[in-house]
């Protein structure tokens, strides 16, 4: 009998192709793996070098004539102004540590996914450029030349970082990929290389106070939207203060959960503890965004977004600010913000008026996080909460990223959340806490363009929520982060369906006992709360 | 006399050894290269979901010879499916994997079968491989689809507010937030 | 292709040293000169390294969080892996240092057929064996002080002394001697044999082990085989101590020369590779600053005040009327 044809033939199955050295391979940009490039109308306004109409899928990237010098002189420069960029430059040994420790790696198996090479790709041009042995060996070296290829190489890679510090703890010499990402991004930005779901939200955050562009009648606008939906909750009837002078606190938090879905029920949690607590605080139009999209790029306009903070307590003359639920916000304002745009010597440390309790812990940039606010009032018997209307909720813990690696805030969350919802079981202990995996779609790569690859890094942590959801039938992932809340759902449909992703005020919200609520028969979502179920279908 | 399960039951450690090896050689270039050798070592989510997905599949295949096995394996190639409708594959690499099984039983046992003349049984078999094609690419038909409402969902989540405060402005001020689904009194 | 060539370097070293200290006799040159020139520019090199570090300011505290904070008194913080005070952040250095606390805390993912999900174990290996390679270098360092020191001080002795606490063989065996082996030896099959580092190693991560099993290997092979002069190897290193270099009146050893050589190699080499993180690790500002710039200020030296955020006024210019329709309050009336 004749052999028969190998089935593969029929759909022509590429064997593994000889291997190259990474320098060797250049970057193939495919739909779902890279973000658009920014509009040079926001460019424009932000005064950022070399606006123009191009897409990463183009052969020329339209750099300017001179753009090699400009990045040799940005990289110099850079190299003078941070020492942790000289220091992990030089000593990275390639032990290979972290190289497993990327979730983009997991879920994709490039390797320049690794931190290390993701690192390299700078490294080496470091080498070529700046070093003697490099520019004699070369390749030798593990050096190369600036070229062209190498410009949309960093492109594709450090737009492929979502700067979430993992590797960095697992490092012995605590090399940061994500200081080496930011580096590579102002570097890119120098030519004109960035992406616009970062300047566009940073451009809007500028002139209007938020990352969407809303004006201040729509923000106000919206507010009153939300209160009526309280009302239909609750049966309490709330006017938040806007833009109040003489406020004792100011309170900012992203402005996605006044949009977005589920943000919003976080939003509305804000707004109904804030009213029972009686707190004299208000809202600021101004400065209506905790989120920073300038740590995504550069120094300069993360201090500039982030001064509106400062510059709006002044204007408004509280005495301290209480910032919401968010990651990369309070990454900027533990390790950046006090240094950026401080001393405030202008506010006091935080007081809660509740409590009395005095928060050290934020003596110096005066701003306590809603967590540690909620968990001291909790901690005092200062609520009256209902964990029973959540009893249909079994809920994990999200740590994201950046208060977790970058802040350190573990227990308060979980305190909170464990007194408003009596079913909590945490996720295998390797991927939680300061080793908990990234979302997807940190450091503004949270766009829809990005989809593919977010779920190919989200399959780490996809995997944590599924083994829960499976072993102690979790059904909701609560998170303290606005980017997580819109990036987790969709993680969540793709890797463990059946599994929603609710903010940490929403669910106070719902277990918040308030003085003068009608009976409570929904939840913040409108959804029947436990016992009422049938009730509504009576209806 | 042997049956062809029986000699695929025997041999099953090996020949799921080689499918894997096949599978993971589709990875391009360095990653072939990398998951492959690091079988043992160095795992992952996407490596481990490949191997209990096809030990899963190739149970069901054996297991079952009257129709349901479709159903039952659908649970294992989702496991590797959905890894692979978001790698950087075209739907006919993504589920190419399953053929690959093909490859091996034909390669690997074509000895035995020729031997015990089992040509009839293989047959079979390879019709029933041939229908997991089908369901895979319905399954990948599904996950891109999901992908893509995905995308649309979240553009709409993020201004979800916005959207309903626009339709409420365009002239639907008389219903109420969330009160879209109740019957007019 | 790296580690062969790296091979192939510290081979050729090898037989320069031999060829030259051995058959051409060249003891001055490699007993005296080359030792302190590659002495004066590991020196050199190491102080001109740490100052282009220093010459960089770090300008913001970005330190990695590896515990919980210090918050509210009734939440227990990780002192050491989110120290908030200068003595935790010590202790943190101490740890990484000392023991390699980071690379403890690896985990790799691992593959369990049976179990349906991702299960992560612990991979402690690298950290084994790469703590058993720097305490086993860090003590024959000690030991070799020895030689550079009269009468021998005692806590040297001592440490010789547990050092070859086993009693085996003659000369007693130190157990150093066996582990530096060990552990160079595994860090060197990892690199070739594990796909992943394989993949991203390079000639300068080769290049180091093969020096350092040439200097082990030839020191042991002096010691345990040869059983080489000390006596006359001290003359010649207290003189080349006390700037009066003299060589020995008895011959010494070829394979001497091509330790002391290879040892040259290295120092010279030192400063600029990729061992620095000898010393950059002390600078690694995500490890030696303690997470509490939300309780004093940190300065940065290049701070730039000129820079303001978009101000108030520019924003109420832009959103005036829209702002007084809604309800707004605003500060200056239209």
């Amino acid at each position: 009998m004749a052999k028969l044809p190998p089935p593969e033939e029929l759909v022509k199955i590429n064997y593994s192709t000889p291997v190259k050295g990474w320098m060797d391979v250049p970057a193939d940009f495919r739909p779902g793996t890279f973000s658009y490039p920014g509009k040079p109308d926001i460019l424009k306004y932000l005064g950022f070098p070399n606006p123009r109409e191009w897409s990463p899928t183009d052969a020329d990237w339209k750099l300017p004539p001179d753009w090699r010098e400009i990045i040799m002189k940005g990289f110099r420069e850079r190299l003078d102004k941070y020492r942790s960029f000289k220091v992990f430059m030089d000593i990275c040994v390639r032990c290979g540590a972290c190289a497993d420790k990327c979730h983009f790696y997991i879920g994709s198996g490039d390797p320049k996914n690794m931190p290390v090479l993701r690192a390299e790709l700078l490294r080496s041009i470091y080498r070529g450029e700046f070093t003697v042995a490099g520019k004699i060996l070369s390749r030798l070296a593990g050096a190369r030349k600036l070229e062209e290829d190498v410009v949309k190489e960093w492109f594709m890679y450090f737009y492929q970082c979502t700067e979430c510090r993992r590797c960095s703890l697992f490092c012995p010499y605590g090399i940061d990929t994500a200081e080496i990402t930011m580096m590579a991004r102002e570097l890119l930005t120098l030519v004109g290389c960035n992406i616009n779901w970062i300047l566009e939200p940073a451009a809007n955050c500028n002139r209007t106070g938020n990352h969407l562009g809303i004006q201040p009648h729509a923000y106000k606008d919206m507010m009153d939207f939300l209160c009526e939906d309280i009302e239909t909750i609750t049966g309490i009837h709330i006017e938040p203060p806007v833009n109040k002078k003489g406020a004792e606190i100011l309170f900012i938090t992203p402005s996605g959960d006044i949009f977005a879905d589920p943000g919003i029920y976080t939003y509305m949690g804000y707004i109904m503890l804030f009213h029972e607590l009686g707190l004299d605080y208000t809202w600021s139009t101004y400065a209506s965004e905790g989120g920073n999209f300038g740590l995504f790029t550069s120094d300069t306009m993360m201090k500039k977004l982030n001064g509106k903070m400062y510059a709006e307590a002044k204007r408004l003359g509280v005495k301290w600010i209480l910032g919401g639920e968010c990651g990369h916000m309070w990454r900027v304002i533990n390790q950046y913000m006090d240094t950026m745009n401080g001393p405030a010597d202008f506010l006091e440390t935080p007081v809660s008026p509740i409590t009395g309790t005095r928060f050290d812990a934020a003596a110096g940039t005066k701003m306590l996080h809603i967590a540690e606010f909620t968990a001291d009032l909790i901690k005092n018997g200062k609520l009256k909460l209902d964990p029973s209307r959540n009893a249909n909720l079994r809920t994990t813990f999200h740590d994201s990223c950046n208060p977790a690696r970058g802040m350190g805030l573990f227990e308060e969350p979980r305190y909170v959340l464990k007194n408003v919802c009596e079913n909590f079981v945490d996720m295998p202990e390797e991927t939680i806490r300061e080793q908990t995996f990234c979302c997807g779609g940190g450091a503004g790569l949270n766009n829809e363009e990005f989809m593919e690859m977010r779920m190919r890094g989200g399959l780490p942590r996809g995997s944590a929520v599924k083994y829960v959801q499976e072993k102690n039938q979790v059904n909701t992932l609560v998170t303290i982060c606005a980017i997580d809340r819109a990036t987790l759902p969709p993680l969540c449909d793709y890797w463990a369906p059946g599994v929603q992703v609710a903010g940490l005020h929403e669910l106070v919200a719902n277990a918040l006992v308030m003085e003068g609520e009608q009976e409570r028969t929904m939840n913040m979502r409108q959804e029947p709360l436990p016992g009422f179920e049938d009730a509504e279908e009576e209806e | 006399m042997p049956t062809l399960s029986d000699l695929i039951e025997k041999n099953k450690e090996p020949l799921l050894s080689r499918w894997l090896d096949l599978i993971l050689a589709t990875y391009a270039k360095e990653t072939a290269l990398l998951w492959k050798q690091q079988r043992n070592q160095f795992t992952n989510p996407v490596g481990n979901r490949i191997r209990e997905g096809i030990q899963g599949i190739l149970t069901c295949l054996l297991a079952d010879e009257n129709g349901s096995y479709q159903e039952q394996a659908a649970v294992f190639l989702d496991d590797i499916v959905r890894v692979r409708a978001v790698q950087d594959f075209k739907p006919s690499e993504a589920v190419s994997f399953i053929y690959l099984l093909k490859k091996v039983l034909r390669e690997d046992l074509w000895a035995e079968i020729k031997a015990s003349d089992l040509f009839v049984e293989l047959l079979a078999l390879e019709s029933r491989i041939d229908s997991l094609a089908l369901l895979s690419l319905d399954i990948y038909a599904n996950c891109r689809e999901k992908l893509y409402a995905m995308r649309i969902k979240e553009v709409k989540n993020v201004q979800k507010r916005l959207l309903e405060r626009a339709n409420i402005i365009c002239g639907y001020s008389d219903v109420q937030a969330g009160g879209e689904d109740r019957s007019p009194e | 292709m790296a580690a062969f060539y790296s091979f192939m370097a510290v081979l050729a070293l090898v037989f320069i040293a031999a060829i030259g200290a051995g058959s051409a006799g060249m003891y001055t040159l490699f007993g005296v000169a080359i030792p302190y020139v590659a002495l004066l520019v590991f020196l050199a090199g190491f102080i001109y390294r740490i100052v282009y570090w220093a010459k960089s300011p770090v300008p913001f505290s970005i330190a990695t969080t590896g515990g919980q904070q210090k918050s509210l008194p009734w939440i227990k913080n990780s002192p050491w892996d989110n120290p908030y005070t200068v003595t935790g952040t010590v202790i943190r250095m101490i740890l990484e240092v000392v023991t390699f606390r980071s690379l403890f805390r690896n985990t790799k993912i691992d593959l369990r057929v049976d179990n349906v999900k991702v299960v992560y174990g612990s991979a402690k290996f690298l950290w084994l064996f790469a703590l058993i390679f720097h305490m086993a270098f860090f003590t024959i360092l000690i030991r070799h002080m020895r030689l550079f020191l009269d009468p021998v001080p005692a806590c040297i002795q001592k440490i010789e002394f547990l050092d070859s606490i086993l009693q085996v063989g003659i000369p007693t065996l130190y157990q150093t001697d066996l582990l530096i082996l060990v552990g160079l030896t595994f860090l060197l099959l990892r690199r070739i044999v594990d796909v992943k580092v394989n993949y991203i190693s390079l000639a300068q991560d080769y290049f180091p082990l093969f020096l350092l099993l040439g200097i082990a290997i030839s020191g042991i092979y002096m010691r345990y085989f040869i059983k080489a002069d000390v006596i006359s190897i001290k003359e010649l290193t207290m003189g080349l101590l006390s700037f009066k270099p003299a060589l020995p009146e008895k011959a010494l050893e070829t394979t001497f020369f091509v330790h002391l050589f290879l040892v040259s190699c290295l120092l010279a080499y030192f400063p600029f590779s990729k061992l620095m993180h000898l010393a950059g690790v002390f600078l690694s500002p995500t490890r030696n600053l303690p997470n509490n710039t939300r309780r004093q200020h940190y300065t940065n030296p290049w701070n730039d005040p000129a820079i303001k955020p978009h101000s108030y006024a520019a924003y109420e210019d832009d959103f005036r009327e829209k702002m007084i329709e809604a309800g707004l309050p605003v500060e200056k009336e239209a």
